[in-house]
């Protein structure tokens, strides 16, 4: 059993994704071709536990790892992987930075109220092939995830394996942002810093207590930083479609991570939609990222629609909370809710540098920077009408806010030719 | 340094096979399912000895408000929730055993003169703050305290003569 489980989740996590991965002949960085591997997985995973869901499927591990098998030997990944020592060290270190920060505080099994009650029993029923979320549209990415681990196993008695999984989110977040070191050591920096004291020291417990609002503000962090990423590289550069394709495998995943993760689908396609109108991609291209970026939630909504017809969920009932708890009125209540959170000392420059996108809005960076800006107000309204009973379901909102600003400084570091 | 990935299905092939016999190897199975169990055990409340009391007892049910202990692998046949301020009871689990006194689905609430009816061994955990609400709703039952911690009581339900 604990083989089984150990395969399923290295494979799951890592490996399936080589199915679906282009063999085209590249050279790219080892931090890049993880980062590549895990998205492709992440999303091929969701594939699998869709049509298991669909078509009342058991275990399919080994059959896909013959699959991929097959896959390797006919068409092979014909990548060069540079092993750029620095790269390395600074992974390892920011690894070492995570079990020391986790050491004692991460607990084996899930032990908070919704991770136990509905997330992980929505793994159950998705490990018998059976959903039914309460009949509210709650996105299940991990619940589907944990129960192809309890497939794999035969029982989804054990649940370690299941939970060892999210420490796919912390790998995501630092393989993510290491690439941009190589193009812009600034922003690099920024995005260090903020993944250090904002998820892995602030939201340290939520991360991986098997709570769904930190990892969906990761998955938005991920993906968004992925495009940011993707917005400063050469036009002309030949990695930046892949570079493209794999914020738009984040971004999708991110959509049925939790109802919030919406923000980052539909903040993708606005930003594609701007690359087509300016010319910068083909219609082709715009199609097919389009279409990656909506798969997880097309195929989410397909997998609602079997067992319930209700799409707009407790809006209602959380209303009613969130009125309850909001005396001062729900809009004050939430700006205040932000202000306890960050501080002024924080909030202001940050807003700050998010309005001096402004200036640079011809710039795609710029564009990309203001985009993250007028979502995150977007946000903030939704958040306010809906959710702001507690500050959990707003965390993403910071994400946002400060991808923004960290585009605006980057723009100003290229704009005035500073340098660290 | 540059690699290949020409190569790839085979790494594939080492690492799979590596997961797949090296866990068997250096981790003691029962150990690790007797870990499980210990975890899963954090989900009750600190200093009630339910486990204890729920084998001594023989059966009946664990009522609470604290849905998470439902997910304790020996109360998954035997929990029932509340969900509004013990009027109601209904079972929670995927896993429960629907049979035993008769349970039609999620949706078959019952009042707790029910459930006394066929399960009279049931045990009551309950926060301090929720028990007026439980002696308004049943004044016909009498509770016998068996245990408490700071948050929680353990009643044991008796009809009144």
């Amino acid at each position: 059993m604990l083989g089984q489980a150990v395969t399923a989740v290295v494979f799951y996590c890592f490996i399936i994704g080589f199915m679906t991965m282009p063999s085209k002949e590249r050279t790219l960085g080892i931090s890049e071709f993880l980062l590549e591997s895990v998205a492709h997985s992440l999303f091929i995973s969701w594939v699998v536990v869709a049509l298991c869901y669909f078509f009342n499927l058991p275990n399919l591990l080994y059959v896909l790892i013959l699959l991929t098998l097959v896959r390797l030997w006919i068409y092979p990944i014909r990548y060069n992987l540079k092993l750029d020592y620095k790269v390395l060290i600074w992974f390892i270190s920011l690894i070492a930075a995570i079990l020391f920060l986790y050491n004692g505080k991460y607990t084996l099994t899930f032990q908070s109220w919704d991770a136990v009650v509905s997330w992980n029993r929505w793994a159950e029923e998705l490990f018998n092939n059976d959903l039914h979320t309460i009949g509210i549209v709650y996105p299940v990415f991990f619940p589907g995830f944990w129960s192809l681990i309890y497939k794999a196993m035969g029982t989804a008695d054990y649940e370690i394996m299941a939970k060892l999984t999210l420490f796919i989110i912390p790998i995501l977040l630092i393989l993510s942002h290491i690439s941009i070191y190589k193009i812009n050591k600034v922003l690099g920096v920024m995005c260090s810093v903020f993944i250090v004291f904002f998820f892995f020291q602030v939201l340290n417990k939520p991360l991986l207590n098997g709570y769904m609002d930190a990892p969906v503000s990761a998955f938005i962090f991920s993906s968004l930083i992925v495009l940011v990423y993707y917005s400063f590289m050469d036009a002309n550069d030949e990695h930046s479609d892949f570079v493209l394709r794999t914020a738009a495998l984040i971004a999708g995943i991110g959509g049925i991570v939790k109802q919030a993760g919406m923000v980052v689908v539909v903040l993708f396609l606005c930003y594609l939609l701007y690359l087509y109108l300016t010319k910068q991609i083909t219609l082709k291209k715009f199609g097919s990222f389009g279409f990656v970026v909506l798969t997880p939630f097309l195929l989410f909504i397909i997998m609602y629609s079997k067992f319930s017809s209700n799409y707009f969920g407790n809006f209602h009932v959380l209303r009613n909370l969130t009125e309850s708890k909001a005396t001062e009125g729900i809009y004050l209540h939430s700006y205040n809710q932000i202000i306890e959170f960050l501080g002024y000392a924080l909030f202001i420059p940050l807003v700050a540098l998010s309005i001096v996108n402004v200036y640079f809005i011809r710039n795609r960076s710029g564009f990309l920077g203001i985009l993250c800006l007028v979502f995150s107000i977007l946000g903030f309204l939704a958040y306010a009408n809906c959710c702001s009973y507690d500050f959990r379901n707003g965390w993403w909102l910071i994400v946002l806010l400060a991808i923004s600003a960290m585009t605006s400084v980057q723009l100003l570091f290229t704009k005035f030719k500073l340098k660290l | 340094m540059i690699i290949s990935t020409r190569y790839l299905w085979m790494i594939t092939i080492i690492l799979l096979a590596a997961s797949m016999t090296l866990p068997q190897l250096l981790i003691d199975e029962q150990k690790y399912k007797e870990l499980e169990l210990s975890e899963a055990h954090k989900l009750l409340p600190k200093k009630l000895d339910l486990l204890e009391l729920h084998n001594k007892r023989k059966g009946g049910y664990i009522i609470s408000e604290f849905m998470p202990m439902a997910y304790v692998p020996e109360f998954k046949n035997d929990f029932l929730v509340t969900y509004d301020r013990y009027k109601m009871f209904i079972p929670v689990t995927w896993y429960f055993d629907w049979d035993r006194c008769g349970f039609d689905g999620k949706r078959d609430l019952r009042s707790l003169d029910k459930i006394l009816e066929c399960e009279p061994n049931s045990l009551i955990v309950i926060k301090h703050s929720s028990i007026p609400d439980l002696e308004k709703n049943y004044p016909e039952l009498k509770f016998k305290k068996i245990k408490s911690n700071h948050a929680y009581t353990v009643f044991r339900l008796k009809k009144k003569i």
